[in-house]
């Protein structure tokens, strides 16, 4: 059977078995023994050996061919990829935190639009708090509050300008009267000719009170802060395509 | 922080506690193995180059499952292994031509009428300055299926054992035994055939720098050295 190497009865899947560290035991032992005798046994050892030794030595000299710089390039790859996996896991991998974090990533744009909005409204609300007109409308709206606000200073003029971009001529067209109206609700421009505030005069002036956000509501692509009074509507909306973050990646 | 000179435990360690530099030290020591077999799987430059790189990203995403019953190189072998198999099943390249196993048995397997040529003989990294000879061995392993060329990488630049290479192509043992007797025999017929003109080394190194040895009688070397030599360089490529 041409399977055995020579005389020597051993068959090469023994043999390819002794040289590749696969026999163990006694079997190997005998094996060792075997070839240590027959020439022909060692010459085929030899040549399974020349083999992996070309095999070897061709494969390193290729790697070797490569220039230092393209494996500093892969690495700055790798680093790149590691960070941005590292930003897209979030803060300290594992903690509770994090776990959080994750949890909350579907609504994480939705919730940072509600904050946003809502530190719009306590801006636009602290300018309003200098105006001492608000004082009627409050009461109508929120006799309590008034209770607490009835103080001589909030009798006086405002003294804070209008915040640019706020008055009635930014306000869309196509908003809804009440929309329209709690845009109004800003502090009028010095100039209410030339900002064409003539309806604005006739609405009834914001009051000054406490700012009292009675909820956000967000759903989809819209969110809306409620105010005493008035209401106050801010339109988000989510980028169609959102820019290349962790969260698109 | 670790050093660069800290065993691969080590910066496996540091590496899980999130010390990057310790796995750019790792990444530094087996670049170019890891690229190694890469090309031997893939046999293109740029392909291996993306699947080392795939390969550390890898590594690193699973680095804290990673739990040490092996070593961190066979098992970062493996996934270069897998990822090559990957690649190489994406590219959808059908050239296997399968020796059929069953002829392992018959009258054409006689092993002695493929003996390689005395160039290819003594040292194999002064035998592979030769370039007709890097050429061959390169040309040779290009000429064989992919499954052969698969088994001779993990075998013989990896260093995996059958069972690792069983789960790696998931076929049996002895399924991977046959492979690579098969794959052997065609290397050895391949470099036989374009190396039979290479004069030896002796004839191609003037300085005797690597002529092999003589016994007193003359004659040419023990090819029982070369298995010595060959199975010393294969521990070292592994690790």
């Amino acid at each position: 059977m041409t399977n055995q190497v020579g005389t020597s009865g051993v068959s090469r899947d023994e043999l390819a078995l002794h040289f590749d560290g696969e026999s163990t035991g006694a079997e190997a032992h005998e094996l060792a023994a075997q070839i240590d005798a027959d020439p022909e046994l060692r010459e085929e050892l030899a040549q399974l050996g020349v083999v992996r030794g070309l095999v070897q030595e061709t494969l390193k000299t290729k790697a070797a061919e490569i220039p230092q710089a393209r494996f500093e390039q892969i690495w700055d790859e790798i680093d790149r990829q590691l960070d941005r996996e590292a930003a897209a896991a979030g803060p300290s991998a594992g903690s509770l935190w994090s776990r959080v974090w994750t949890a909350l990533r579907p609504v994480r744009i939705p919730l940072a639009a509600a904050a946003a909005a809502a530190a719009v409204t306590l801006v636009v609300v602290s300018v309003m708090d200098s105006d001492p007109s608000d004082k009627g409308v409050a009461a109508e709206n929120n006799p309590g509050a008034v209770a607490s606000a009835q103080e001589p200073a909030a009798e006086q003029e405002p003294e804070t300008a209008p915040a640019p971009g706020t008055g009635s001529k930014d306000a869309p067209s196509a908003l809804p009267a009440g929309d329209r109206m709690a845009l109004a609700q800003e502090p009028s421009s010095p100039d209410p000719s030339s900002d064409g505030l003539d309806e604005v005069d006739d609405l009834p002036s914001p009051k000054k009170v406490e700012a009292e956000i009675h909820g956000v509501e967000f759903s989809g692509h819209t969110g809306r802060i409620s105010k005493t009074g008035t209401v106050t509507v801010l339109y988000l909306e989510e980028e169609a395509q959102p820019k290349d973050t962790e969260r698109s990646l | 922080m670790v050093s660069n000179e800290a065993d691969d435990h080590e910066l496996v360690e540091a590496c899980k506690g999130g010390d990057r530099r310790a796995f750019q030290i790792l990444f530094k020591r087996y670049e170019r193995k890891v690229y190694a077999v890469a090309y031997g799987f893939l046999r293109n430059q740029e392909d291996a180059l993306d699947v080392t790189q795939e390969a550390f990203i890898k590594v690193h995403r699973y680095l804290p499952k990673f739990e040490g019953q092996s070593s961190f190189y066979t098992w970062l072998y493996r996934i270069v292994a897998n990822l090559c198999i990957d690649h190489l099943r994406r590219a959808g390249r059908k050239k296997d031509v399968e020796f059929d196993d069953k002829l392992r048995h018959d009258g054409e397997t006689d092993a002695s009428s493929d003996r390689l040529p005395a160039a290819t003989l003594g040292d194999p990294s002064k035998a592979v300055r030769n370039k007709e000879i890097l050429d061959a061995v390169e040309t040779s392993l290009g000429e064989l299926s992919e499954k052969h060329r698969m088994v001779i990488v993990m075998r013989e630049l990896q260093g995996l054992s059958y069972a690792d290479m069983a789960k790696a192509m998931n076929c049996s043992k002895g399924t991977i035994m046959s492979r690579l007797f098969h794959a052997r025999r065609n290397m050895q017929k391949q470099l036989k055939a374009r190396l039979e003109h290479v004069p030896s080394n002796t004839e191609d190194d003037p300085d005797g720098s690597s002529k092999p040895k003589k016994d007193k009688a003359g004659n040419k070397p023990e090819s029982k050295s070369n298995t010595g030599a060959s199975g010393s360089v294969s521990q070292e490529a592994a690790s």
